[in-house]
């Protein structure tokens, strides 16, 4: 709190106010405090004269420590590897599980044909690798690519290179037929371009299990020739689907990347990739806030979630009730079903607030868990539950993930752990 | 934010991953309960000192270092500024500002928070179909109605995980169409002419997988909408909206 005490004084002050000098105001905390300036015993102004530091010093360290923290060792790797499995698995699922109705919903059998989906996307700029070409051979090898992609993301292989490659599938699949997504394609692919930018391939992963094998880290130069390969069909990928400028500054890096850098080089490369991952990191975190916070706004104005019918209508959707005996149930009756309803509104729009709260976020976190389990069953909407409960998972803390982690019987950790 | 106090903090070196390389470090043991690693382990990729290491930075490099991290702050706070003002309730800031807003999010981070919101829908909406139908004679026939979103829900029912093909294919293509409409079936927008052609292509289909789109000519959507009664009141009278005939062409038949 000690940057609230104006009193300090105007910043071309001298630095270091001499000792003997009578200081003329409290010290800094005092101040903080509220406590009155009283006249103490000389030796607290000896004392607490020697750290007025003036401020524009003290913030200029500040944020210079700031910055420190946000280029060095990477935190919440755990979390990031946690959101490229997940994320991997529900996208590799949907493809698996779509598969026999592949080319109505994506291919040339849609009734959403090629043609229709580039005049809609015309209008705002998007494009897909599944609109290059008008062939089945063309779609039939994006498939099997996207599939191939997302396996070796989730399983963590060149993992920088391959987040790439599952970004570039996850957007091809949206754009090519946005009339056939939900909810929980949208969250998918905001979550696939912000992984791009984190270091999720730390732990949980094969090149984890490569590092500590061969004992060679991630710098550039001999002995990642493979990982360069991978880098430059991203880079491919990358220039089919977004504007060339950005595969002309892939290309660079993995030209770059080539050769091994000069050790102060080296240093700042692992800076700039440590604070991108902390900021996708942060983006992550906030996403979810804002995906929260502006459904529960949404909700705030309708009034049947006030009056609280809204399970009521919820669950009385055909189209989102496979299970419609069980629905009937959930609804809760007239107690019941207000209470969710007010619990929904009031866990969202304050979520935002509860995940700085030590304990109240897990809660809350658990009401979501909850909230996105009943919504995987009663409604159908497996995929769209994972995605969102993926984001409320982000929250949680290192030593459950590992807690999970050691139930998880396959892939051995020992195994992985070389 | 991930917890600050995560075991990890200590273990990762921070080396990443360019896209050269991937994201794998040496010095990752995976474990949270043996935080102290075995030094002799540790190769530093050929470098005399660990380069991850922020301590041993020299001070240009530590400048730099923030500088970069100084920029990628504001690229973030400017991108979750326009990620708010996308998916607030309209306000005159996201008004006032809905153009630049605009060009950062779409298409890439277009996104719609209204999740059974303001309210939940009330009506089960049924779209359903029937076709003009020209026999090799010349005689034109009309077929029955046929009950379109019946069929996708009999697909869902005791299905623990539904296809997209039943919950969005037909369901969306019915709300892309209204919100390209006006209420007297005139085109509301320059996306109403896609809508008609996607409506009468998903009828077409759903009837060569029954392998009877031979001879039809012509295309009519009808929507029957059944109002969910209010707790403990009776079942109201659905309510019944016609589109006109929609003539067929040669390549609706895929």
């Amino acid at each position: 709190m000690t940057s609230v005490d104006s009193a300090s004084g105007p910043v071309s002050e001298p630095v270091y106010q001499p000792v003997s000098q009578p200081a003329a105001e409290p010290a800094p905390e005092a101040a903080a405090q509220g406590v009155p300036a009283q006249p103490g015993p000389r030796e607290q102004h000896a004392k607490a004269a020697p750290k007025r530091v003036p401020l524009d010093v003290r913030a200029s360290d500040a944020l210079l420590g700031w910055m420190d923290r946000l280029t060095g060792p990477t935190r919440g790797t755990y979390q990031a590897a946690m959101l490229r499995v997940g994320f991997g698995l529900v996208f590799l699922i949907t493809l698996l599980r779509e598969v026999l109705n592949r080319r109505e919903l994506w291919g040339d059998q849609s009734p959403w044909s090629p043609d229709m989906a580039r005049r809609l996307l015309s209008g705002v700029n998007g494009s897909s690798l599944l609109l290059l070409r008008d062939d089945r051979w063309w779609f039939e090898l994006m498939y099997v690519l996207a599939i191939v992609f997302t396996t070796l993301f989730v399983l963590g292989w060149h993992t920088r290179a391959t987040a790439v490659l599952f970004y570039v599938m996850v957007e091809s699949f949206k754009e090519r037929s946005i009339l056939m997504t939900d909810g929980g394609d949208v969250v998918l692919g905001l979550m696939a371009f912000y992984l791009m930018f984190t270091a999720s391939g730390r732990v949980w992963s094969l090149d984890a299990r490569r590092a500590r094998r061969t004992g060679r880290g991630a710098s550039p130069g001999p002995g990642q020739e493979t990982g360069v390969l991978v880098a430059l069909v991203a880079v491919v990928a990358v220039g089919l689907l977004l504007p060339w400028w950005s595969a002309l500054i892939g290309a660079a890096i993995v030209f770059v990347g080539m050769w091994r850098l000069p050790f102060e080089l080296e240093q700042l490369r692992i800076a700039v990739v440590s604070a991108m991952h902390h900021c996708a990191m942060v983006v992550i975190a906030a996403q979810v806030c804002i995906v929260y916070g502006a459904a529960g706004l949404f909700k705030v104005q309708g009034g049947r979630w006030q009056d609280g019918t809204a399970m009521h209508y919820a669950l009385r959707l055909e189209y989102f009730s496979p299970w419609p005996s069980l629905s009937h149930i959930a609804e809760g009756g007239a107690v019941g079903g207000t209470l969710i309803a007010y619990l929904t509104v009031f866990t969202q729009v304050g979520f935002a607030f509860l995940v700085f709260a030590k304990r109240a976020k897990y809660v809350a976190i658990a009401i979501l868990l909850g909230m996105h389990l009943g919504i995987a069953v009663l409604l159908g909407l497996p995929m769209f539950s994972a995605s969102m409960a993926l984001g409320d998972a982000v929250f949680l803390p290192t030593a459950f993930l590992l807690w999970v982690r050691a139930r998880v019987p396959w892939p051995r950790p020992r195994t992985l752990r070389g | 934010m991930p917890e600050q106090d995560s075991p990890d903090t200590g273990v990762d070196s921070g080396a990443g991953a360019t896209p050269t390389g991937a994201g794998g470090t040496a010095d990752e043991d995976g474990t949270a309960a043996a935080p102290t690693r075995p030094a002799a382990v540790r190769s530093y990729d050929g470098y005399e000192a660990d380069p991850a290491d922020p301590a041993g930075r020299s001070p240009r490099v530590r400048l730099a270092a923030a500088a970069v991290a100084i920029m990628l702050v504001s690229g973030v706070v400017l991108h979750l500024l326009f990620v708010t003002m996308h998916v607030a309730p309209p306000n005159r800031a996201s008004q006032k500002y809905q153009k630049t807003t605009n060009e950062w999010i779409y298409p890439l981070f277009e996104q719609s928070w209204k999740l059974f919101a303001p309210d939940p829908l009330n009506l089960n909406i049924h779209v359903t179909a029937r076709v003009r139908v020209k026999a090799p004679d010349g005689t034109v026939t009309e077929s029955a109605w046929m009950d379109l979103t019946g069929d996708d829900i009999d697909h869902i029912k005791h299905n623990p995980y539904p296809s997209k093909a039943d919950q969005n294919l037909l369901r969306r293509a019915w709300d892309f169409y209204t919100g390209s409409h006006n209420s007297d079936g005139s085109r509301a927008n320059d996306q109403g002419e896609l809508a008609e052609q996607y409506l009468r292509r998903i009828v077409i289909k759903r009837l060569q997988a029954d392998g009877r789109a031979d001879g039809v000519v012509a295309v009519q959507v009808r929507s029957v909408s059944t109002p969910i009664a209010p707790p403990g009141q009776s079942q109201e009278e659905p309510m019944v909206r016609d589109l006109g005939w929609l003539e067929a062409q040669p390549d609706d038949f895929r």
